[in-house]
């Protein structure tokens, strides 16, 4: 039962991650491989961030004759990184899960349900540890010296990390899920994310200081470690060839992902089954007003967008940092405008490349705008609405690139606006501070809605799968991740050439627009025969 | 109001519909009857345009669907057997969005949804989120969207799975006034004695293929549809 069960979640997966209906074969194939190498880019860019990081404390810490807390430390990365990295997948996947009721209808146990959730999560929590563990453990052998037996610790130590980490994601996870049952899903989730960024960029912004901390105080440190967080102790004793230490930990985890499976297995059915008690409302029907077809769809949009935490806070990450970015860069004005006269005394002028560095700032976070990537694919089974009226693919499409527009475009011209007016810039660098990241904002949607298509998976169990492990999501990421890093490598190959950063920033505004007016034309051709095939 | 000709659609290599004709007269009551899996689904979703086929024509009201698939939307309205809606949305909202896309003032539409909702007993559920629907309140919602407009035409998969008697039995009386006031109703019901009772003209298909069809008398004879129905099967 288990092994059918474990099957099913494994077919689901992969099913996100390929082409998805009834096409099979040789594109399925081609998707899981390019899936692969994306995602093998990914992990070989974390894994060596992580390798520069260590890198900076192997050293200091085998010379303090601290090597253990340097494993130690490690082992909390990891654990922050697949806490972070799991709680909300682990949420939907356990608990908002559209086959529960089936499965529970069957005459499966909850726990058996339960476990075989679990299993495919502890695979990705696995992945997350070994992105950091496995770095630091190679860093250590390079620099330190290798030891087998201490490798093979360092690694067995992954497993039990991801054991302890699985087991707080679940506990989150269904403190998550309780607390979503009292307050609104999508806000909860917006409020997650808004302090989740302010810590990101609270301990980015912090780092230097950090890890200067973590390179000179490691005595402090490990001492702070011994006399409270002593599991973690041990697993760093563990890593550095104690047994006793090692199985210690391994003991702790194993009992603590125990308990809480224990726990949640006694609890599933009724967590899982539980349907939050609506209040009675009243129907107002002077409130009813009519609207254009465009107009109502992007309203359905608006509410689809709203109403599901998946969709709000994956795919308009953007627009939350485009607006942050702005504010600071408006309080922090004196004192970075006082940093680059400082450049500028020693020799380094950056002044006038400030509307190339807004440009690029703002350029990078217009690009992490997906809203209009998954919009065909959340249709879902609702899909046959939209395909029974009395509308046009090119009218749907349009719906859904404006909505797109209307939620990411606007941000990124104001930032632009205020940021470049607040630094000083020319008319002219102002007009194209604001132009850039608004039409990269709609390359952003016409690149998402092109995927969208092509990509589109319209049989899912949950919202996640089309934000999250979708292909039109991925790509487009990359595509998009891919353009403002093309122009920044034109810039390098031409600075020398005497172009100055107008002229570059006009012709990359040229070429911007270029592409967009290409992707739309392709829209109102191959797109609008892509969606009437759907 | 609605002819299909020579429609033949296919699944890769299984044909789930081979070259069906049929003709619904305005005022006329169509019941389309068959096992699960003969093709009614995939004709009434071809019918509304939702599925693209591969022989054959359908025109409503005189435009191919083929040729001119937004002037017969227009014309007709479908529910379909599971009332997937939008679940983020209430259903006073859906009817709004609905009732936006066909072009429906809002005087008409407030009227509709007065008359239809108190007719269905859904007039103060509109106000709850879909998702709090319960199948057969989504099933109405549908139902109301699918009236909204006032179509000549309308496609049902179904209509009566999962309402409760009052709701068949006001659903029943619904389309015997659209017909009397010109209009046309194809639907797809496994209940054959609803069907007996209510369709002017009905049409049996099995793997596919058209078995029967005509006026009710012309198909059962002296028998019951059911009769007629198990025999064409096979069954006995």
């Amino acid at each position: 039962m288990m092994k059918a069960l474990l099957v099913l979640r494994l077919r689901d997966m992969l099913a996100g991650l390929t082409r998805q209906s009834r096409q099979k074969s040789r594109k399925g194939r081609g998707m899981l491989v390019l899936f692969a190498v994306l995602y093998l880019y990914v992990g070989v860019v974390l894994a060596g961030m992580m390798c520069m990081l260590f890198g900076q404390l192997a050293l200091p810490y085998h010379m303090l004759g601290l090597d253990w807390l340097y494993f130690a430390m490690a082992g909390l990365y990891a654990l922050g990184l697949s806490i972070f990295g799991g709680v909300f997948t682990t949420q939907s996947q356990l608990y908002d899960a559209k086959d529960n009721d089936l499965l529970l209808s069957m005459p499966i146990k909850p726990g058996t349900i339960l476990l075989s959730r679990l299993l495919p999560l502890l695979l990705l929590n696995l992945l997350f540890a070994a992105l950091v563990m496995v770095p630091a453990s190679v860093m250590y052998a390079v620099l330190i010296g290798f030891s087998p037996l201490n490798f093979l610790l360092q690694l067995l130590s992954v497993m039990a990390v991801t054991l302890l980490s699985q087991a707080i994601c679940c506990l989150l996870g269904w403190g998550l899920h309780l607390l979503l049952r009292k307050v609104n899903k999508s806000l909860a989730s917006l409020l997650y994310m808004a302090a989740f960024l302010g810590l990101y960029f609270y301990i980015y912004s912090q780092a230097g200081n950090i890890m200067n901390s973590m390179a000179t105080e490691g005595a402090a440190i490990a001492s702070a470690l011994e006399s409270w967080v002593w599991p973690i102790c041990a697993l760093g004793r563990g890593c550095n060839g104690e047994w006793g230490y090692f199985l210690l930990f391994a003991a702790i985890c194993a009992a603590v992902f125990g308990l809480v499976y224990w726990i949640l297995s006694k609890t599933f059915l009724r967590s899982a089954t539980f349907r939050r008690s609506s209040s009675v409302r009243k129907l107002d029907l002077s409130r009813s007003k009519a609207a254009t077809p465009a107009g109502a769809i992007i309203f359905k949009e608006w509410r689809h967008f709203l109403g599901s935490p998946v969709y709000l806070t994956n795919m308009s990450v953007g627009i939350l940092l485009t607006a942050a970015l702005a504010v600071a860069g408006v309080i922090l004005r004196g004192k970075l405008l006082g940093m680059l006269e400082e450049y500028a005394v020693l020799g380094l002028d950056l002044r006038a490349y400030l509307p190339l560095i807004l440009c690029a700032l703002l350029a990078f976070l217009s690009c992490m705008n997906f809203v209009s990537a998954p919009s065909v694919s959340l249709e879902g089974r609702n899909l046959w609405i939209l395909k029974a009226m009395p509308l046009s693919g090119w009218q749907i499409i349009s719906a859904k690139l404006k909505f797109h527009c209307l939620l990411t475009t606007p941000v990124a011209i104001l930032a632009g606006l205020v940021l470049s007016a607040a630094y000083g810039c020319g008319i002219w660098d102002i007009l194209l501070c604001a132009l850039i990241p608004g039409v990269l904002s709609v390359l952003c949607g016409l690149v998402g809605m092109v995927f969208g298509l092509k990509w589109a998976r319209l049989e899912w169990l949950s919202e996640a799968y089309p934000c999250k492990q979708g292909a039109a999501v991925g790509i487009t990421m990359f595509a998009m991740m891919g353009v403002p890093a093309v122009l920044a490598v034109c810039w390098f190959a031409l600075r020398n050439s005497g172009i100055t950063p107008t002229v570059f920033l006009t012709l990359a505004l040229a070429l911007l627009c270029v592409l967009c007016f290409g992707l739309y034309r392709l829209l109102k051709g191959w797109g609008v025969r892509k969606w009437d095939s759907l | 109001m609605l002819r299909i000709e020579h429609f033949t659609k296919t699944y890769g290599e299984k044909t789930a519909v081979d070259d069906l004709s049929l003709c619904i007269a305005p005022g006329e009551i169509f019941g389309f009857i068959g096992h699960n899996g003969a093709g009614k689904t995939t004709t009434l979703k071809a019918c509304c345009g939702i599925l693209q086929f591969d022989k054959g024509d359908i025109y409503i009201d005189g435009r191919s669907i083929r040729t001119d698939p937004i002037g017969c939307k227009r014309a007709m309205a479908y529910a379909p057997d599971n009332p997937d809606l939008y679940e983020f949305l209430t259903g006073i909202q859906y009817l709004n969005f609905v009732a936006d896309i066909y072009g429906v003032g809002k005087e008409e539409r407030l009227e509709q949804i007065q008359y239809y909702g108190g007719l269905l007993g859904m007039t103060d559920d509109l106000a709850l989120p879909i998702s709090d629907c319960s199948h057969g309140m989504k099933q109405k919602i549908a139902l109301m969207a699918a009236l909204i407009h006032k179509p000549k035409l309308i496609l049902l998969d179904e209509p009566f799975v999962g309402l409760d008697p009052v709701a068949a039995h006001q659903l029943k009386q619904v389309m015997r006034d659209h017909c009397a006031g010109g209009g046309a109703i194809f639907f797809s019901t496994h209940v054959l004695e609803v069907a007996e009772k209510l369709c002017d003209k009905v049409a049996i298909i099995k793997g596919g293929r058209l078995v029967t069809s005509g006026t009710m008398e012309e198909v059962k004879g002296q028998t019951s549809l059911e009769q007629v129905f198990l025999d064409l099967e096979g069954t006995v």
